[in-house]
């Protein structure tokens, strides 16, 4: 189901919308990845594994 | 900043559509106020819930000895209560008024992302699910020990709880892919979606705390998010990141918490103080002072407030450097957080004043608030942190910070904006009744814990020394007071809508924005044609 408002947008406003969106969510998911040592550490506990 | 309302008659032809009828109205809504109902009614449910585990902790500590809860199930409410109210209520409350405010302020039809923003909710009572069954689950039969660590679930106690843990794990993420979906919603509607000609720096200052809000929740809820990731890792994955055992760190848990728990504060603080910056005005009947400074004070805010975290670690053996650094940015941020006090003083400042419901919020919010910001000041310094820590004092402190600062500013809200939302005008004596009992409540119950904490009571300890017998009990009976106005809150709302006398578009004489140009309440579909401003 889709209220009116969907459909008032223009294509172009709603591809606007969309791409920011994707700049924000890629930004969140960069600080998810980045902004903590969780790859280092689990580098360092393959690494100490031998694999 | 006004506009004129050509679109009127467009939305009531929308109105004749009405709004989808049943449950899928609900289910299936893409409709920002709709939704916004939603959030705030969960918030609500949340706040019982949340109000319900504080009453048990608080009839526990009517006396010393052990009363009525064994030390686990005590430690497992201090956790529930606060991350029900956390996540289950002052967030889901702030998003709520976003949600209906913002596009109505700004003159948009609904949010950007309609589609994303049903989905915001609904992750909502999934995860409020698994909250729940966090706590519940260890009375079954092997659902191992209770979450006795608080909100802050450091390790390595919280490597060692039960299964409980893991259910507040997944409740965490799934609450943090909330935020973040809302966060880039209302990113996204406040640059796109704005009425042709509003600038950013002519959107109403509620507008722009949640931009900084949505802007901060972004910053650092992928970091909480890690951080659980790392700890579900380490309980069943056989990672060492926190374990010092395997060459982990504890402390390093500690970190990326308040990196995240620190900002949270002003998360839930922010949406508040945009309230604020909508009710003084209206009830001074002049203009808000500083606009641009409040602005900048709200960004000096985030960029602060996230650089400052380890001021809630300092007893873990930090170096002088750390320590000193952090204690000096801490007191720094009390310069824009006053700045902000200070300005919605000087809004009132030889202004035609009155004090509805709202407005006697308002008033009581930035004293008590400020009163919070002090003992937050005693609390920054190291050396007289180090005697304050984990005492009753902290507890005093911070609930001074939050409910003022919070919970108060969107209860203000509530009453500024229910006759907007409903149509109806709530019964204003009703609500200044309301008023009084919660804030004096509020005041008896936080008040003494200054005293005891100071006195060396420390908090989430189910057992008392018997000296502080006399002001725990004080602090209790109000306590119960102070839960159960709550339901007056409720039978006001409940009221207003069934019964309230309707309420005009412009509800408050003084009020001044695109919100008050729609009817009361607005048609289901507001704005289809953007306002014209008028300048």
């Amino acid at each position: 189901m889709t209220t009116e408002m969907t459909t008032d947008m223009t294509p172009e406003l709603r591809r606007r919308n969309v791409r920011t969106a994707w700049l924000l969510a890629a930004f969140a998911a960069f600080l998810l990845l980045t902004s903590i040592p969780f790859w280092k550490g689990l580098a360092n506990m393959i690494a100490a594994s031998g694999l | 900043m006004t506009a004129t309302t050509l679109d009127h008659a467009h939305d009531h032809e929308h109105e004749h559509h009405g709004p989808p009828t049943g449950i899928k109205r609900w289910l299936f809504s893409t409709n920002h106020k709709d939704i916004g109902t939603m959030y705030l009614v969960f918030a609500l449910i949340m706040l019982f819930m949340g109000g319900a585990s504080a009453m048990l902790i608080r009839m526990e500590l009517f006396m010393p000895g052990l009363q009525l809860l064994e030390p686990d199930l005590y430690n497992n409410l201090v956790t529930n209560h606060a991350l029900l109210m956390i996540f289950g209520a002052v967030m889901p409350a702030a998003a709520g008024m976003a949600n209906w405010m913002i596009p109505l302020m700004i003159g948009a039809p609904d949010m950007a992302l309609p589609r994303m923003n049903n989905l915001s909710f609904w992750i909502l009572p999934a995860a409020g699910t698994m909250l729940i069954l966090s706590f519940v689950v260890p009375f079954f039969p092997g659902g191992g020990t209770q979450i006795n660590t608080g909100w802050t679930l450091y390790p390595p106690l919280s490597i060692q709880v039960g299964m409980s843990m893991d259910f507040l794990i997944f409740a965490i993420h799934l609450l943090g892919i909330s935020s973040v979906l809302a966060s880039i919603n209302i990113i996204v509607t406040i640059f796109n979606m704005r009425a042709p000609g509003m600038k950013l720096m002519e959107m109403p200052i509620f507008v722009w705390t949640w931009l900084v809000t949505a802007f901060l929740l972004i910053l650092v809820v992928p970091v909480l998010a890690g951080g659980v990731t790392m700890l579900l890792f380490d309980r069943h994955f056989g990672t060492s990141f926190f374990n010092a055992a395997g060459g982990g760190d504890p402390v390093l848990f500690q970190h990326l918490f308040w990196f995240f728990g620190h900002p949270e504060v002003y998360i839930l603080i922010l949406p508040s103080f945009g309230i604020l910056a909508a009710i003084i005005p209206t009830f001074s009947r002049k203009p808000l002072f500083g606009y641009s400074s409040l602005v900048g004070g709200m960004i000096a805010i985030m960029v602060i407030g996230m650089v400052v975290w380890a001021h809630h670690q300092y007893t873990v053996g930090m170096s002088l450097a750390a320590v000193s650094y952090f204690m000096i940015g801490t007191i720094i941020i009390s310069i824009p957080v006053g700045l902000m006090v200070f300005n919605y003083m000087a809004t009132m400042w030889k202004g035609s004043m009155t004090f509805e419901t709202p407005m006697l919020f308002a008033v009581a919010i930035l004293l008590m608030f400020s009163f919070g910001g002090l003992t937050g000041i005693m609390l920054a310094v190291v050396p007289a942190d180090m005697q304050y820590q984990d005492s009753m004092f902290v507890v005093a402190h911070f609930h001074y910070v939050l409910l003022p600062g919070a919970v108060f500013g969107l209860f203000a809200g509530v009453f500024y904006w229910l006759p907007k939302w409903t149509g109806h005008m709530y019964n204003e004596k009703l609500g200044k009744i309301f008023f009084w009992i919660n804030v004096i409540s509020f005041n008896v119950t936080f008040f003494p814990q200054h005293f005891i904490g100071l006195a060396g009571m420390p908090r989430r300890i189910v057992d008392y020394n018997v000296m502080f017998t006399e002001f725990n009990m004080i602090s209790s009976i109000a306590a119960f007071v102070f839960g159960l106005s709550h339901l007056l809150l409720l039978y006001i709302v409940i009221d207003t809508v069934r019964r309230g006398k309707q309420a005009d578009d412009r509800v408050w004489e003084g009020a001044k924005g695109l919100e008050w140009d729609l009817p009361s309440p607005p048609p289901f579909h507001s704005w289809t044609t953007a306002p014209v401003l008028a300048k």
